[in-house]
């Protein structure tokens, strides 16, 4: 009885609609959000966060009008996790078990899992890529959201030392790694892109100049663009940045660092060399995979494609597995939790590119629409079934 | 008030602990050893993606051009055409800046003023549905003959040479026939080839050679690999046979390469080719120049997921006077293939 009228408020209807109405304008906010931000930036700042703040020119557009200004607003995680209780909620203090009531209970119970899903997702779930050329040995996954410095010293004969330096450390200007680190020289960022694009010399817009004066790529000049937002046609930014290298107070270069380009580029301080590569970040796995093919069949006689698929070595010691694998279009692999999806391919049909994804609740969404499916149908089966005729005496 | 303070404290807690557990990203220094990925000299050079273009593009290269070594890191291939006028390709991500900036960065480069947005198109011609954009500046000293190519591969390809007035004016139309050949790499119908340049292999197995040959025909002993059969006709006119993977670049886009050698106007539609249809998707089409000089029949014929071209070219005497075994030739070749009734 204490429960239950503690519950009282929480379990209120009126907050129902209320939890509703928000999560309605929170959704039609985030979506003008995605006209200039990142979706995934959009999805951590507006649905997986406590609190979000909502710029009012979102609501008008720049060419138009300028509006400054914003407001607070709950975030996705708030919102979610209100409904979440106020439907337990209701559930704890009008739960009343009879014949006509087990579809209305099934529909919730598959709205509560679902809503439990978003947030095992949300904390839980690691995306990735992985790239594998053919006859290549790849034991990482990359994240194509997010990015890193790598400086790579390869004196020791066996292994290969790698300092990373994460974006998010990247993204201000200024010294990053002195030399009281493992490496006897300092990285300062000079400038830093989040999305960019890259030209040629003397291609660049406004005579714009490059910074970089040593290194292979210090022809090319690197722009920064606007995020990639998923609407215009850009879905993934493509980072660069101007990194100037020193040793005991003096400038050795400034090089142009850019996941547009192929391979890292050498940094020759006293007497060894050191590698700098800006690359998206990297997790590295307890197995690797050898791709020994890649095929993209064509229905004959076009240019339609009909199947990818990738044929790769997996090996992983720790589980004792050593086979061959053939992962194809709706036939991924499942090994050590994660999933293996034919996502895409290099150009030229050179190599593959898998998604790898280990989500602990991939499966609730699907339960919970069979739940809520089944719920339904119970609920309007049984309302919509014809009742018996009562005898007239 | 008691009751909604507490009321309140449940859904605090949880969204604590949710936000608690969604700050634990990985977002310091690291440092680890790995296997070696690769091994790395100082003079190793990071290159711009891809570096490998013959995996990312096809093209023909014209007859008069030839290969040469490139030693820049930026560019993807240069040529040579006609032992002098060099020709350089290139490609960078994005539409490297725009249109304009393009254009008017090449005007700067031979000192011509720059030109606005509204300008833009006096001073360019679209070619093969607008995914090849020629410009072409005549600079105080130097005259700049460029292509901006789009084969939707995320890239802007360019080819480009800069020179005398009168040799960039020789080399125009193969650099507008060379750009407007850029297509995609067919990987699936080349694996096994060394060459992805050369789509027309002289003994493609393929293509029935049970025709007969006109005697007013000579065969060629030496031409581009690019041809499948080459004949020089009694006439003074030229006859060639070549084979590309695909539509080779589709009918529009052929016909109107083929009208800009000859000085006609780029068409919209295949309904203003004029095309003269032979039945199963083969076409022929005659195109007159201007001046009446200069004539070609060319007929596109399809075969499996190949496309056979045959063209006729020569002074408009020469030209007219093989056309009726130009179409038998065309013919035969088709009924052999089974593609032609």
């Amino acid at each position: 009885m204490m429960i239950k009228k503690y519950l009282k408020p929480i379990a209120s209807l009126k907050l129902t609609v209320v939890i509703f109405a928000l999560s309605f304008f929170l959704i039609f906010a985030g979506t003008l959000a995605q006209v200039h931000a990142g979706i995934w930036t959009v999805v951590d700042q507006y649905f997986r966060s406590l609190v979000v703040t909502i710029d009012l020119q979102i609501f008008v557009p720049q060419d138009v009008l300028r509006v400054p200004g914003a407001f607070w607003f709950p975030g996705g995680l708030t919102l979610g996790t209100a409904m979440l209780i106020n439907l337990i909620a209701a559930h704890t203090i009008r739960f009343k078990f009879t014949k006509k009531r087990i579809g209305i209970i099934l529909t919730h119970l598959g709205v509560i899992l679902l809503l439990v899903g978003e947030f095992v997702t949300g904390f839980a779930a690691k995306e990735g890529n992985m790239t594998i050329r053919e006859g290549e040995t790849v034991n990482f996954v990359e994240d194509i959201r997010a990015s890193e410095l790598a400086i790579i010293d390869q004196s020791d004969p066996e292994d290969d030392l790698i300092v990373v330096v994460p974006d998010r450390l990247l993204e201000s200007e200024g010294t990053v790694l002195d030399s009281k680190n493992e490496l006897p020289f300092t990285v300062e960022v000079v400038e830093w892109m989040t999305n960019s694009q890259i030209f040629g010399p003397n291609q660049a817009p406004d005579g714009r100049r490059g910074l970089a004066d040593s290194g292979s790529a210090s022809q090319l000049i690197a722009v920064p663009l606007p995020v990639a937002n998923g609407v215009d046609g850009s879905v993934v930014d493509a980072p660069s940045a101007y990194i100037a290298i020193s040793s005991e107070g003096e400038r050795i270069g400034t090089y142009l660092l850019s996941v547009y380009l192929e391979g890292p580029q050498a940094v020759v301080v006293g007497d060894r060399t050191y590698w700098l590569n800006l690359r998206f970040a990297r997790t590295y796995k307890p197995y690797s995979m050898r791709l020994i093919d890649f095929k993209h069949d064509l229905f004959t006689g076009t240019r339609m494609a009909r199947n990818y698929s990738s044929q790769v070595q997996l090996v992983d010691e720790g589980r004792n597995v050593d086979r061959e694998v053939l992962i194809y279009m709706n036939h991924p692999l499942r090994h050590a939790g994660e999933t293996f999806y034919q996502a895409s391919f290099l150009k030229g049909d050179t190599g593959t590119v898998l998604q790898v994804v280990k989500n602990p609740g991939w499966l609730i969404p699907y339960v919970s629409c069979v739940v809520i499916t089944l719920g339904m149908l119970i609920h309007f089966g049984w309302r919509m079934a014809p009742k018996p005729r009562r005898k007239v005496s | 008030m008691n009751r909604c303070v507490s009321s309140a404290i449940l859904p605090l807690v949880i969204l604590g602990t949710a936000s608690g557990l969604f700050g634990c990203e990985k977002s310091e220094i690291q440092s680890y050893r790995a296997p070696r990925e690769f091994r790395g000299t100082p003079e190793t050079a990071a290159t711009l993606k891809p570096a490998d273009h013959e995996h990312i593009v096809d093209w023909n290269i014209p007859d008069d051009w030839t290969e040469l070594e490139t030693t820049s890191s930026m560019r993807i291939a240069t040529f040579q055409a006609n032992n002098t006028q060099e020709i350089a390709v290139t490609a960078f991500p994005g539409d490297v800046g725009g249109l304009i900036a393009n254009v008017n960065r090449w005007r700067e480069q031979v000192g011509v003023e720059a030109i606005t947005e509204t300008q833009i198109e006096d001073s360019i011609e679209r070619v093969a549905g607008s995914t090849v954009i020629i410009v072409d500046i005549q600079g105080e000293t130097n005259r700049l003959l460029g292509s901006i190519i789009n084969i939707g591969d995320g890239q802007t390809w360019f080819a480009k040479a800069t020179g005398p007035d009168e040799m960039i004016g020789n080399i125009k139309d193969d650099l507008v026939a060379f750009s407007v050949s850029f297509r995609p790499h067919d990987h699936s119908a080349h694996a096994n080839e060394d060459s992805q340049h050369n789509h027309a292999d002289h003994a493609a197995p393929e293509i029935s050679t049970d025709w007969e040959l006109p005697s007013e025909w000579t065969p060629e002993q030496d031409f581009s690999n690019m041809l499948l059969a080459a004949f020089t006709t009694d006439s003074g006119g030229r006859v060639t046979m070549s084979e590309l993977v695909g539509d080779g670049g589709g009918v529009i886009g052929n016909v109107n390469r083929w009208r800009n050698q000859l000085g006609l106007p780029i068409v919209a539609t295949e309904a203003e080719l004029g095309l003269e249809k032979m039945g199963q998707g083969s076409v022929i089409v005659d195109i007159l120049s201007p001046n009446d000089e200069d004539r070609m029949m060319a007929a596109i014929v399809p075969i499996g997921s190949r496309t056979l071209f045959f063209k006729l070219t020569g002074k408009t005497s020469a030209v007219e006077a093989e056309m009726e075994r130009f179409r038998t030739c065309v013919q035969m070749v088709g009924v052999a293939n089974e593609v032609l009734p």
